[in-house]
């Protein structure tokens, strides 16, 4: 009760103005650190001061003021990131054209989205919110820091991050556009021409920008060519500006992006899904695409009945640059256990698999300088776990997100919700005596 | 003879049908004269009044002096012209005319029934480029094409106190060039007062074709603007001199932009939660435009960045309900573990709408200068609204500050708007009680000198006679099919209560706002699931033991109601 009239006095203090510190100070005692990029370090400290980590080392004394953590007998790792997800977006999809570069993620961003908290609650503090695969190339995607309690879109972006944009290739597209509208694509070269033909546009979009910029200098009687979004953002992809992330499925299309790419000199591309990327997993590593895979899904249509548990495993080992996402508001509370699955399938050693999670995705969305691993220097994004992260037993216990603990199991209100709906009809949870009691019938050994 | 006789037959037909056709053609003039008739004089003297002339002014036992449309004087000595009509106001209240930010009074809806589901685009049309109307944005219109004098919902606003309101077209995410309009006036072309004073915009994304979603909805949004900045630019070099350089050719709605570009022009953007209201305002730290929020509700977190941007805001006057103090206490549940929970819901929820309520007297401390607006106001809960507000914290002078001067200031008609001043346009307000009195009543609405008396009949007054309780069975006529259930009906005299119970949904919900006034009768309550909800209203005619009507559902569109009654209430 405590708890829930502290957390209405803060949301209300947010909400009226007087924001939270977006970056926070923080020592975490005496934890187990997976750094990720180097050794594992047993009973020591991290030290976070203005949302960076300033120090790593054993029995750091606390400066005046700074929160203590204690985090003996538990597991501190970077924050996971999931790389393709569509949580904490109010759309998804513009899919009303095969080709929507110009539309952004990052402009409607919903910062009341619930499933922001709860993946928070499964260690994550950055997904890729991205647009859907209904149109060939679709709209630029977001990187975003789970700061749940923020009431401004805006401050949910994670500033500086790569700007990023969905491709989609196979049957997504073919049957939205050609199918559901008849109009191209409908079959897989159609696809093909549809990207080649828009970064064709692009590219005389850019010269006729360019030759009118230097043409205007000279003579003030010049006529701009038309403005338009779309071409702007493509011909950013040409320039090098935005990383491609593309959902495909097929070992033939992955390879024909890539031929696509290599026309266009585009060298920024990783694969979505990928689930045919243990065919083609050495070229895949000579582009230095990379692969974010799911751990075990696949055969839910047609083009996606060929994967393997080991695809992640594969790719890896083949050198390619692998991340395991979730695309899914549910799977992102457990992408640790996502990432154990390569221990079973592949045999992943405990740091090749948290890197699937950490610092890998970092990479594919452009931001491993900054995040995926504990680092002195590097943003104090940090998960914190009972046990080891890919233990079945591993429950997250706290998030930190720039120094900021924005989940703590120990002390969070049941109800997180930042909005509530002033005419929305309350109806209890309905709960027979017996659905509590017989769940957790002979498991008291647990809580022990 | 015969042909004589056939002749003066055929003279005497014609003459009956054209005499026909004259009183066919005067009936709407005679209908109209009874309601409205074309004053005596124009001068008229409001006496005895207590005037507030502007917010925490106040004038006792004042005279107000009207001519031609002008307050040509306001004094307790005001001499009175020979020719005035004296209008006693004895313990009266007189303030200026109620300006509204926003409002669609005088633009009908056309009731377009929307489908449910997916939408897709017309037949022919290829959803990625549809026709500017069909993606709406049309910029370039503006609302005098589409301004209706007749329409019932300019009468409601003005009932409440309301002489002018910021009108634009409806539509999707750019319907137009919105006007100042007057809540009077016979013809269309003497309602709007200052025409093109703001693009209207909104977050209101077109149906099937693009942009189809807010992501195609804001990039269209940064397109068009830049696509201006280019265009403008080209063709100010053009006017200086266009000997040598291509003719510009941009489009009209891209010309339409040009004064949102070059400042001259604001953009009224309809954001009716502090989400949408900080999208706006990043689209315009983004592309540098002028900007105006309206019809805003709980936007509290807004209110900082608001405030830093210099942005005027007109707060939404629709407000949820105070929950009535004698409804019936939900039950206890035995276990105490989901009571907790019930209470503690139950306690977010009471915050939530406290956080309605305050919104407006929280941007006055704040100190950030506000408006109103009424896209959403039912009219008949204005004074109920305004109590709400005014014991959540707002004094009665911010109160008339946002109803009148601010909005002036606003729209740049401080000088003829928003006070009552000698040499300003006659929008006055009579009340029997200070408009902070929750139980004031408008009994006058003066608009450009043009005398509008408001019956306040008690709603339940009229309906002595008309039996509403009962039990009715229902059907509606949907594009679904049809579906009905059992409507139950409670009470008399102006307060009346009920339920309603839908077979296809098997559930039970109460009914808000049971009101009935002479035959009619009008109810609405909150339907949906699935965490969407949306408001139902029914409005019908009483006839004895059957009624017949409406029922418009949300966005979804109204569908013939009708219901006979089986019997008593349970």
């Amino acid at each position: 009760m405590k708890n829930i009239l502290l957390f209405l006095l803060v949301a209300c203090l947010v909400q009226w103005g007087f924001a939270q510190p977006q970056t926070g100070d923080l020592l975490i005692k005496n934890g187990t650190v997976i750094t990720v990029t180097g050794a594992d370090l047993p009973g020591t400290d991290v030290l976070i001061q203005k949302g960076k980590i300033t120090r790593i080392a054993k029995n750091i004394a606390a400066p005046t003021g700074v929160k203590v953590v204690d985090a003996t007998g538990q597991f501190v790792m970077p924050g996971i990131i999931d790389a393709h997800s569509h949580i904490a977006i109010d759309a998804v999809n513009e899919a009303t054209s095969p080709v929507t570069a110009e539309v952004w993620t990052g402009d409607v961003i919903d910062p009341y989205a619930i499933e922001i908290y709860h993946a928070l609650a499964g260690g994550v503090t950055a997904v890729h919110a991205m647009h859907g695969s209904a149109n060939v190339i679709g709209g630029q995607c977001q990187t975003l820091k789970l700061r749940y309690g923020q009431m401004d879109p805006k401050d949910l972006i994670m500033e500086g991050a790569p700007r990023t944009i969905k491709f989609a290739l196979g049957e997504n597209p073919m049957r939205v556009h050609g199918t559901g509208s008849g109009i191209h694509p409908s079959t897989r070269m159609g696809v093909e021409f549809v990207i080649r033909e828009a970064l064709s546009q692009a590219r005389n979009y850019a010269t006729a920008w360019t030759t009118y910029r230097e043409k205007v200098k000279r003579d003030p009687k010049a006529a701009p060519p038309a403005y338009n979004e779309r071409m702007e953002t493509l011909a950013a992809i040409l320039k090098g500006d935005i990383i491609i992330h593309c959902h495909s499925y097929r070992a033939d299309e992955i390879l024909m992006l890539m031929n696509v790419c290599k026309d266009f000199g585009i060298k920024k591309l990783c694969f979505q899904h990928v689930n045919e990327g243990y065919k083609v997993a050495p070229e895949l590593a000579a582009f230095g695409a990379g692969a974010s895979v799911f751990s075990d899904w696949w055969a839910y249509k047609f083009e996606v009945y060929y994967s393997t548990s080991y695809n992640a495993a594969i790719l890896t080992r083949n050198g390619v640059v692998t991340s395991i996402n979730s695309d899914d508001a549910e799977l992102i509370r457990h992408l640790y256990h996502e990432a154990a699955k390569t221990q079973r399938y592949g045999g992943l050693t405990d740091n090749e698999a948290l890197r699937l999670i950490t610092i890998n995705p970092a990479t594919q969305l452009g931001i491993e300088k900054r995040v995926g691993s504990i680092e002195v220097g590097k943003e104090g994004d940090i998960a914190i776990f009972s046990h080891h992260p890919l233990s079945v037993y591993a429950v997250p216990q706290m998030t930190i997100v720039d120094g900021v603990v924005r989940f703590d199991i120990h002390t969070d209100p049941a109800d997180m919700r930042l909005e509530v709906d002033p005419k929305e009809k309350i109806t209890p949870t309905l709960f027979r005596e017996g659905d509590q009691d017989r769940c957790m019938q002979d498991t008291e050994f647990i809580r022990q | 003879m015969k042909q004589a006789i056939t002749q003066g037959s055929n003279f005497w037909r014609r003459g009956c049908f054209g005499l026909a056709l004259l009183a066919l053609a005067m009936q709407p003039l005679l209908l109209r004269a009874q309601g409205n008739e074309p004053p005596v004089t124009r001068t008229f003297v409001l006496t005895g009044a207590t005037v507030i002339p502007a917010p925490g002014q106040k004038l006792e036992n004042t005279r107000v002096v009207v001519k031609n449309g002008l307050i040509t004087a306001v004094a307790a000595d005001a001499a009175i012209p020979g020719e005035a009509k004296i209008l006693a106001a004895d313990s009266m209240f007189v303030y200026a005319g109620f300006i509204s930010g926003l409002s669609w009074a005088g633009v009908p809806s056309k009731d377009e029934p929307q489908q449910q589901g997916r939408q897709r685009a017309p037949e022919g049309v290829i959803p990625g480029t549809p026709p500017d109307k069909l993606a709406g944005i049309t910029p370039a219109q503006t609302v005098n094409e589409f301004l209706d004098p007749e329409d019932k919902a300019i009468g409601e606003l003005r009932s409440v106190g309301f002489t002018a309101a910021l009108t634009p077209p409806r539509g999707k995410m750019l319907p137009g060039q919105g006007s100042l309009i007057l809540l009077a006036g016979n013809k269309p072309d003497q309602m709007p007062y200052r025409d093109h004073l703001a693009v209207y915009a909104q977050f209101v994304p077109a149906a099937g074709v693009y942009p189809a979603t807010p992501l195609g909805l804001m990039a269209t949004w940064k397109n068009l603007y830049h696509e201006a900045t280019s265009g403008l630019e080209y063709e100010k070099r053009y006017k200086t001199s266009p000997a040598d350089m291509e003719r510009p050719m941009y489009p009209e709605k891209v010309k339409a932009f040009y004064p949102v570009v070059d400042k001259t022009q604001p953009v009224l953007f309809r954001t009716n939660d502090d989400k949408s209201a900080f999208r706006a305002l990043a689209l315009q730290q983004e592309l540098g435009f002028r900007l105006m929020l309206a019809e805003l509700s709980r936007g509290q977190a807004a209110l900082g960045k608001i405030k830093a941007a210099n942005v005027p805001v007109f707060l939404s006057l629709d407000l949820p309900e105070k929950p009535k103090a004698d409804a019936k206490k939900p039950e206890i549940n035995p276990n105490p573990e989901i009571q907790a929970e019930n209470d503690s819901l139950l306690k977010r929820q009471e915050a939530a709408l406290k956080q309605a309520w305050t919104q407006a007297a929280d941007f006055a401390k704040a100190g950030v200068p506000f408006g109103f607006s009424t896209i959403e106001l039912k009219p008949k809960s204005f004074q109920d609204n305004v109590a709400l507000m005014i014991e959540n914290g707002l004094t009665e002078a911010q109160l008339l500050t946002a109803l009148t001067t601010e909005p002036a200031r606003l729209f740049g008609v401080s000088d003829v708007m928003g006070t009552v001043e000698k040499g300003k346009m006659a929008n006055l307000v009579v009340m029997d009680k200070p408009l902070s009195d929750p139980k004031a009543k408008v009994k006058m609405v003066i608009v450009d000198g043009q005398v509008f008396e408001i019956s306040t009949k008690k709603a339940g007054k009229a309906d002595a006679g008309v039996k509403v309780s009962g039990k009715w069975d229902y059907t509606v006529e949907s594009p679904q099919g049809s579906n009905g259930g059992v409507l139950q009906l409670k009470g008399a005299d102006g307060d009346y209560s009920g339920t309603i119970y839908n077979d296809r949904m098997g559930r039970t919900l109460d009914l808000s706002d049971v009101s009935v006034d002479g035959k009619q009768l009008s109810f609405s309550y909150e339907a949906g699931g699935n965490g969407r909800s949306f408001t139902v209203q029914v409005s019908a005619t009483l006839n004895g033991e059957t009624m017949e009507g409406t029922m418009s559902v949300g966005d979804f569109g109204s569908f013939p109601f009708k219901a006979t009654r089986t019997g008593d209430p349970d």
